[in-house]
């Protein structure tokens, strides 16, 4: 992967992902990482944030035996996820004003 | 390593962090540890980083992602400072009958080492100038008399030598206490200021 993912980029992803279905970590960053080029580290601070910003809660379920704790998408976060993919819409329509294609 | 020291290690790199921040964040990593199987763990481990990396983006992005705390926090620890620097300044008031008289007597000595070494360069310098004067008097002797008194112009011979060997001998000695005493003095008289600064800052 050519490109470097910063901070907004992986928080509309995680957010997206998330907005389909509630995910727990491990899940989380193996689909991301399926797509784009993250460390396995960076994920957590993500969720950290996002959840800290209340556009994602979490529970915990309980799964063989263990804990999993599950990141939902609030209210919060969809409206967010809406501007994100406005932007996002704008964004790529500009670059390729330049680029081409 | 295995699981458990790096969940330690990250652990103790993230000292210092809010309590429930730890905690989560150790939560997150077992979990993910679990999810990834222990047949992964090696593979999880190497994917993170060590422990330090790890803890270190966590922490890179709490401080990031938190407000500054509370101004009022803020004036106390600027009270305590300045709280701080009175009472050195008074101990340090306190100190100067003691202090004062230690650091006049490390000036007296360093002046007193100077004085002697240059003392010492100074005589050699005399001894070798006298020693050259000696030597071009004794030569004109000894051609003044060469041919009238045998034993005279044998003994000007000897302290011709004479001369000539000393004057070589303090030559070398003022080159070696130049060439090699000075510095080594300088570096002493640093190696001392230093030591006392330490001490005033202490």
């Amino acid at each position: 992967m050519l490109f470097q993912y910063g901070g907004s980029v992986l928080d509309m992803c995680v957010l997206a992902i998330v907005a389909k279905n509630d995910t727990y970590g491990y899940k989380l960053t193996q689909d991301v990482k399926k797509v784009l080029s993250v460390s396995e580290s960076t994920l957590y601070p993500v969720l950290r944030r996002l959840t800290k910003e209340h556009l994602l809660n979490t529970y915990d379920k309980s799964y063989d035996g263990r804990n999993r704790r599950y990141y939902s998408i609030s209210p919060e976060g969809k409206e967010k996820l809406d501007l994100f993919r406005k932007e996002w819409k704008h964004y790529i329509d500009q670059i390729n004003l330049i680029v081409g294609g | 390593m295995n699981k458990q020291q790096y969940i330690e290690q990250v652990h103790f790199y993230l000292k210092g962090m809010a309590p429930k921040d730890i905690s989560d964040a150790i939560v997150y990593l077992d979990e993910y540890f679990e999810e990834a199987g222990v047949e992964n763990e090696q593979k999880v481990i190497q994917e993170l980083g060590t422990p330090q990396q790890y803890a270190q983006t966590i922490r890179a992005d709490v401080i990031s992602s938190s407000p500054p705390p509370p101004p009022s926090q803020n004036i106390k620890q600027s009270n305590k400072t300045t709280w701080q620097s009175i009472s050195i300044l008074i101990l340090g008031i306190f100190a100067l009958p003691i202090a004062v008289p230690l650091i006049f007597v490390a000036l007296i000595l360093i002046f007193t080492v100077l004085l002697v070494f240059m003392v010492l360069v100074f005589s050699l310098i005399i001894v070798l100038l006298s020693c050259i004067f000696s030597f071009f008097l004794l030569v004109f002797r000894f051609f003044s008399t060469i041919g009238v008194d045998m034993y005279d112009s044998l003994y000007l011979l000897g302290t011709i030598l004479v001369s000539c060997g000393s004057a070589l001998l303090t030559y070398y000695a003022i080159k070696w206490m130049v060439r090699k005493g000075l510095p080594a003095l300088s570096h002493w008289i640093a190696q001392i200021y230093q030591r006392l600064r330490k001490k005033e800052v202490r």
